[in-house]
């Protein structure tokens, strides 16, 4: 599967950092580590024996602060066009190509999340009170379940949780923004890992979408 | 045990879809889900015109034709007479639809389930005792209660209305119509 | 890769980064919980309520509302709401939907250098808006600000406060985009600006261009079926055959713009014949005479040829309305045919409320009523200081001098922008740019100002104009103030907070209005909270918040109507002023007579364009909402209706795509060919044609018909004039 440091670095590229947190983050020793880790997760899950070349390059060197930043003030808030909060209720899961947009704030996959959190005996984070299945925090439990020793747990829960990515690249890759190619690379990786399926319906997805695909 | 049934009395009604959206909202059915639709007819020619709105649901008709090809039981009807849809056990196939002359079965596009008005009698701690069309009508169209009893209001109005079904005897149906 | 500090940073579990070991049962897969979820029965265990208000509509309609899990779940009316009475309408259960929309502004917002928005702190916000405020008071004065909003509780509150404190005078309604001049007209000669016909109890209720059941108010609705089954006569004179006609005796499918020819006509039968109340009249009215000499030429025959309904029926239902009189009175109807549609709305409006005196209905069972309120009373001056009214006149009031003072010429102040005497506008719960005229001229007057500040919960078009997009909370997310309604028994209603906030960076009116104020040096004006305001008002009244919460309509029966009094004219003479003054100062004759609409369709393929209403939809308000848009998906009710016999004659067929063009826009969209339209006019349904494409469910489904409409105003009461448009239409590839 992968490492807990992975996934929790990944959670906070989501979560939007100031710039004290970003530079601490995106130091050498900290992001070579990440990026290397992030490879061999990619690897160890990989069911076709393809590799993450193509996204690891755009991930070897994390943008400046000023284009993470301004990735996340543009992006990462409701209501615009150019809005792609990593959201999992916003998105079709893959297993419904065809279905409709997600359905909107706080759907089924909201509700599990915060009784899930609930559950671990943990509180949800104020600022993830209309998202509890942001992302971050998906990533954030993945993280937690390994590092609490709940290792089939952790597999159910990668299994079941991250089949929207595929959906939510489409929406990245066609962002134009300095720092878009960064984070589809990141999403790209993350698919990568949660394996088989969702990889599969990616690569679907990546072919679809016609302008700004960064992989390609 | 009861027969339950329905009077729609489009006389009164408006085409205001406020039984289509307030039967979303407490059965929690998705916006393009509705168990309801609506068919307008206007006649004469201007300005001699009528207008007539015609609200139409399931019939929970006796020996339902989409219960009698459902191939896994999903489609059954309780002892009173409601036809009722075991979402566990649908599988989608849409037999029903294509059974049911009055178009009534609708698929929920999240759970792929072929779903359909309920005659949702919830007596609940909202105070709600009836079906939730019949309370949020506003010009009071429908009538739902015991079509065994002959004192109930549902009785007594088909009777003295003379309510027919809306297609003749195309299948036993359990709602009545005033036009 | 090994854990470290920064590795082990988890927004769940804190720096430790492993879970705290669940007492209340651990993991539990998706799969399972979903299992769990289905296999749980339907049940109302846990769930609990607070009363709130709708916001689909002007109408607020009293609810309960449940709560479950967190969720909002069912709504049940509030029987004793003034408006609701126990019912709401389709958008009532619709419009919640908005809540969990994926369109929800979630973040303050400012736009950058590159025309885009992007998210900044609400400190950000509101310092730099307050300096730019500051700015412009230094450079320009209090004259140079305006506010438009459509007035909701606690809106139209702390927006009226907010404006007071920085001493502008120039504080607008949607009003000059409804009922301005009803309100304008109405005023000139009773002195009010509006009125209740008593249409349960009427003999002859007759109503112009308002439609109940497609515009609705439940408790109106619930009138107009009683007023049927109790035998009433109830004449609907519309262009359109709305669906309030079945349950009307008669549909007069008036030519659009010309009902005032149609009122002079049964006024000059009420004269000719002397069969109007001549001892009321007597008694009560100043200028009669004036008035019946200038009907005396506006006989049927004369109407008929204006107006199209012929002169025998004119005849007839002037003789009607006599015999039922008092119990009988012409509606006050709301926005449709004389709230702000034609170049003669304002004297169409005054020309209603002299028919209704003919009638001596005024305050008599079955007529026209002027009902009590209750308002808040005194407040104690320390915690809620009062506000110097400020100094100058509202921009607009001299140019249309008209208008209804409280309402103002919204767009007016947005061509001042242009112009540039005005520098920054605010908006709340307001639309301008799409739905009050011309949305091209309007987007350029907000381009021209220095600061543009809208407060909404969704990219309206109004709000795509703004440099700051403030996102408020949605209405289920909040406490307003309370809002007392007049009635028959006047009563008070609460929109309390039934939801906890959604998304944590929003917050409610009260809030950003106050922390704006506070930025713009004002905030002495705003030390308290919405609660507190909100307790002290009913206090006043001998109530309370508390009191309140827990049933959410409270009535004064003590207040109560009483059929017979006479009511006091607020008129310049203490009198009904069957002449104007202030109406002569503006261009017209003192006692209203006929002025023709602006344009006339020719014929051929051109139309008038009119609007309405459909019962799901609130004009731009609603549009962008999941359940009520899937109806007009559904019923394909975009389509903008044509008479039968024009459609023959031009070749289209129902369902056929057409071209509408004039002058300001060109369109597309189908036919739906009719009998139930006046030839004359084409009419386009309301509330669609959104150009935000920030609304996923709206954006570009159907056609808005502001868009053909002019930037014009009506003479001396300045309203928009929004069915004075003529369009052509003609088959697409034809």
């Amino acid at each position: 599967m992968g490492n807990p440091a992975v996934f929790s670095v990944a959670a906070q590229c989501f979560a939007g950092m100031d710039e004290a947190g970003y530079a601490e983050l995106t130091a050498p020793e900290v992001w070579e580590g990440f990026v290397e880790g992030l490879g061999a997760s990619v690897e160890a899950c990989a069911s076709d024996g393809r590799s993450g070349a193509c996204w690891i390059d755009a991930l070897k060197t994390p943008p400046s602060f000023a284009d993470y930043d301004g990735f996340c003030r543009c992006h990462f808030t409701g209501g615009l066009p150019g809005s792609a909060l990593p959201v999992e209720s916003l998105y079709r899961p893959d297993a419904a190509p065809d279905a409709a947009r997600g359905a909107g704030y706080g759907a089924e996959p909201a509700r599990y999340m915060e009784e899930l959190i609930e559950r671990m005996g943990f509180s949800l984070p104020p600022a993830y009170r209309a998202w509890p299945d942001h992302l971050a925090l998906e990533l954030d439990m993945l993280a937690v379940l390994q590092r609490s020793g709940y290792e089939s747990e952790a597999r159910s829960f990668l299994s079941e949780r991250f089949g929207w990515l595929a959906d939510y690249r489409r929406r990245l890759a066609c962002l134009d923004d300095p720092a878009a190619p960064f984070f589809v690379a990141l999403v790209d990786a993350l698919i990568g890992v949660a394996g088989g399926e969702a990889a599969k319906a990616a690569s679907v997805a990546a072919d679809s979408c016609a302008s700004g695909d960064v992989s390609a | 045990m009861a027969r339950y049934g329905m009077l729609i009395n489009t006389k009164k009604c408006v085409g205001c879809f406020a039984c289509r959206t307030a039967c979303q909202r407490q059965n929690d059915l998705l916006p393009n889900e509705s168990f309801i639709k609506f068919h307008e007819f206007e006649r004469g020619t201007y300005p001699n015109v009528t207008i007539e709105h015609v609200p139409t649901q399931c019939m929970h008709c006796v020996d339902a034709p989409c219960q009698a090809v459902c191939p896994t039981g999903a489609t059954y009807t309780t002892e009173d007479g409601i036809v009722c849809v075991d979402h566990g056990r649908c599988i989608g196939c849409k037999y029903c639809m294509a059974a049911c002359p009055y178009g009534a079965r609708v698929v929920n596009e999240e759970t792929g389930a072929v779903d359909k008005c309920r005659f949702c009698t919830v007596s609940a701690l909202d105070g709600t005792e009836m079906c939730t069309c019949v309370t949020a009508c506003p010009t009071g169209v429908r009538i739902f209660g015991d079509l065994d009893d002959p004192e109930s209001e549902v009785s007594k109005q088909i009777a003295e209305l003379n309510a027919q079904p809306i297609d003749g005897d195309l299948t036993e149906a359990k709602v009545f119509y005033v036009r | 890769m090994s854990e470290n500090a920064i590795t082990r940073r988890s927004f769940l579990a804190g720096s430790a980064g492993v879970a705290a070991l669940a007492a209340a049962g651990g993991y539990m897969s998706f799969g399972a919980w979903k299992q769990a979820c289905a296999d749980e029965p339907a049940s109302d265990e846990g769930s609990w309520f607070a009363y709130s208000m709708c916001n689909a509509c002007s109408s607020k309609c009293g609810y309960k509302a449940y709560v479950k899990r967190g969720r909002l779940s069912k709504l049940i009316p509030n029987e004793y709401d003034a408006h609701a009475q126990g019912k709401i309408c389709a958008r009532g259960y619709g419009y919640p939907a908005i809540v969990y929309s994926e369109d929800r502004l979630t973040d303050p917002l400012k736009k950058n250098d590159k025309g885009e928005f992007e998210v900044i702190s609400w400190e950000q916000a509101y310092q730099e808006i307050g300096d730019k405020v500051k700015a412009i008071l230094d450079s320009d004065g209090p004259q140079a600000l305006a506010m438009v909003q459509d007035p909701r509780p606690s809106g139209a509150y702390y927006t009226k406060r907010f404006m007071d404190a920085l001493g502008s005078p120039n504080f607008y309604t949607h009003g000059a985009a409804c009922n301005i001049s009803k309100a304008s007209g109405f005023s000139q000669v009773i002195g009010a600006g509006d009125f209740s016909a008593d249409v349960e109890n009427s003999k002859m209720i007759m109503y112009i261009g308002r439609s109940v059941a497609d515009a609705v108010r439940p408790a109106h609705l619930l009138a107009l079926q009683k007023a049927h089954d109790n035998g009433a006569k109830v004449v609907m004179v519309d262009p359109r055959c709305n669906n309030s006609t079945v349950f009307a005796d008669e549909w007069l499918p008036v030519n659009p713009g010309t009902d005032l020819a149609f009122l002079l006509a049964m006024s000059h039968v009420l004269i000719r014949d002397g069969i109007y109340d001549a001892a009321y009249v007597a008694e009560n009215v100043v200028g009669f005479d004036e008035f019946a000499a200038g009907v005396k030429d506006c006989t049927p025959a004369w109407a008929e040829a204006i107006c199209g309904i012929p002169a025998a029926d004119i005849e007839r239902l002037a003789v009607e309305f006599s015999q039922a009189a008092p119990a009988a009175c012409i509606d006050a109807g709301w926005r449709g045919a004389f709230g702000n549609q034609y170049a003669n709305s304002g004297e169409t409006a005054r020309a209603i409320a002299v028919f209704n005196t003919l009638l001596g209905c005024w305050n008599q069972k079955g007529g026209a009523l002027f009902l009590p309120s209750v308002s808040a009373g005194k407040l104690d001056e320390e915690k809620f200081p009062a506000v110097p009214k400020p100094e100058g006149k509202k921009v607009g009031s001299e140019e249309y001098p008209l208008a209804s003072s409280s309402m103002g010429v919204n767009v007016f102040a947005a061509q001042r922008a242009k112009e540039g005497a005005i520098k920054g506008m605010f908006f709340y719960n307001s639309n301008m740019v799409a739905g009050y005229s011309n949305p091209v001229y309007l987007q350029e007057c907000l381009d021209a100002l220095d600061l543009c500040v809208v407060v909404d919960i969704q990219m309206s078009e109004t709000a795509l104009c703004a440099d700051y997009v403030l996102p408020e909370c949605s209405f289920l997310e909040r406490l307003e103030l309370p809002a007392f309604n007049g009635g028959k028994v006047p009563s008070v209603s609460l929109r309390d907070k039934v939801l906890d906030i959604v998304h944590p960076n929003t917050k409610p009116c009260d809030e950003i209005f106050t922390g704006l104020a506070e930025a713009c040096g004002v905030g002495e004006y705003f030390p308290f909270t919405v609660e507190e305001l909100a307790d002290a008002q009913l206090k006043s009244v001998g109530l309370s918040l508390d009191a309140l919460r827990k049933v959410g309509t409270i009535s004064f029966p003590e207040k109560a109507f009483e059929y017979g009094k006479a009511p006091k004219w607020k008129t310049p003479s203490e009198k009904i002023q069957f002449v104007s003054e202030a109406c002569v100062a503006a261009g017209y004759t003192p006692a209203p007579t006929w002025v023709a609409p602006a344009v006339t369709p020719a014929g051929g393929n051109q139309f008038r364009l009119i609007t309405g209403k459909q019962a799901m939809h609130s004009h731009t308000m609603t549009a962008n909402c999941e359940p009520l848009m899937a109806i007009t998906q559904d019923y394909d009710l975009t389509r903008i209706w044509m008479n039968a016999d024009r459609a023959e004659q031009l070749g289209i067929s129902d369902g056929d795509e057409v071209e509408i063009s004039n002058d300001q826009h060109t369109g597309r969209c189908r036919v739906k060919v009719t009998q139930r339209l006046n030839p004359t006019a084409v009419f386009l349904p309301p509330a669609y044609g959104c150009s935000s494409k920030d609304q996923h469910t709206a954006y570009g489904i159907g056609l808005r018909s502001t868009d053909f409409q002019a930037y014009q105003l009506e003479n001396g009461y300045g309203s928009t004039m929004s069915h004075e448009i003529l369009v052509t239409v003609k088959k697409v590839g034809a």
